[in-house]
């Protein structure tokens, strides 16, 4: 029942994620990937978040493997950001690969860390 | 269609990382997130090569493209544990460990998309284009 629960959240996670991208995308249309870092930043702030809260125990250990690990987890992608970076490297925007790899990692742990500490004052 | 392929790869990728996670935690009761390491590693490089024999050579029908890198890929490696990981090791005051997890992930997983893309013009049926 759990392993169906995850599946399903996966299922959810990825589709949001295929969504949402390709909606950032064609927004913004710019060379740099927004659509995966507005996506990785929002899922590791409300990993923390459900992190903290079942430390606390206020989010039981199932709910949060199924929204932790299913959801978030699917929905966040590090593949796309690796990629993504690889291909910026190759067509010569060295600057962008390595703000897309700086602006990502520093953000996502700052948006974490946040999630973590702002489970505290629920 | 496309978004019920894409969901059920999707649904894979989280099964495959979950199941993963679980074995190399419980193999390796290690304080270092070694099964998030080794998912983001081998995931970078599955990319690589997907990408490199879909997008790049055109061996992989363009149907079949999203959901094998966005939908199963994409959901089998992960930005948000591997943040809170790293969190919760700076937390727990292992410094040495949370910095360790951001440059092994991403001296490991960067070639690793390169090597996927370099494998993929090697292997397989020649280029359409000579």
């Amino acid at each position: 029942m759990l392993l169906f629960a995850v599946a399903a959240a996966g299922f959810a996670g990825a589709l949001a994620r295929f969504w949402l991208g390709g909606y950032i995308a064609a927004k913004l249309g710019t060379p740099f990937p927004w659509g995966t870092f507005v996506i990785n930043i929002t899922g590791a702030v409300s990993l923390g978040l459900l992190t903290g809260l079942a430390g606390r125990g206020s989010v039981s250990p199932d709910l949060r493997t199924v929204i932790g690990t299913g959801f978030l987890g699917a929905y966040t992608t590090f593949s796309t950001w690796t990629l993504e970076t690889v291909r910026l490297m190759q067509s010569g925007s060295y600057r962008l690969a390595l703000a897309n790899i700086g602006l990502s990692a520093l953000t996502g742990l700052l948006a974490a860390g946040c999630g973590l500490a702002l489970s505290g004052h629920f | 269609m496309k978004y019920l392929w894409i969901g059920l790869a999707g649904a894979a990728g989280a099964l495959a990382r979950y199941g993963l996670g679980l074995w190399v935690g419980g193999r390796l009761p290690l304080p270092f997130p070694l099964g998030t390491l080794l998912i983001n590693v081998t995931g970078s490089f599955l990319l690589g090569l997907v990408a490199g024999l879909g997008s790049d050579r055109g061996l992989i029908p363009p149907a079949w493209r999203a959901p094998i890198a966005v939908g199963f890929i994409g959901a089998y490696t992960t930005f948000s544990t591997w943040t809170v990981e790293t969190v919760r090791l700076f937390e727990a005051g292992r410094l040495d460990l949370a910095l360790g997890n951001v440059v092994l992930s991403l001296a490991l997983g960067l070639p690793a998309v390169w090597l996927g893309l370099v494998v993929s013009r090697r292997r397989g049926a020649p280029r359409s284009r000579r």
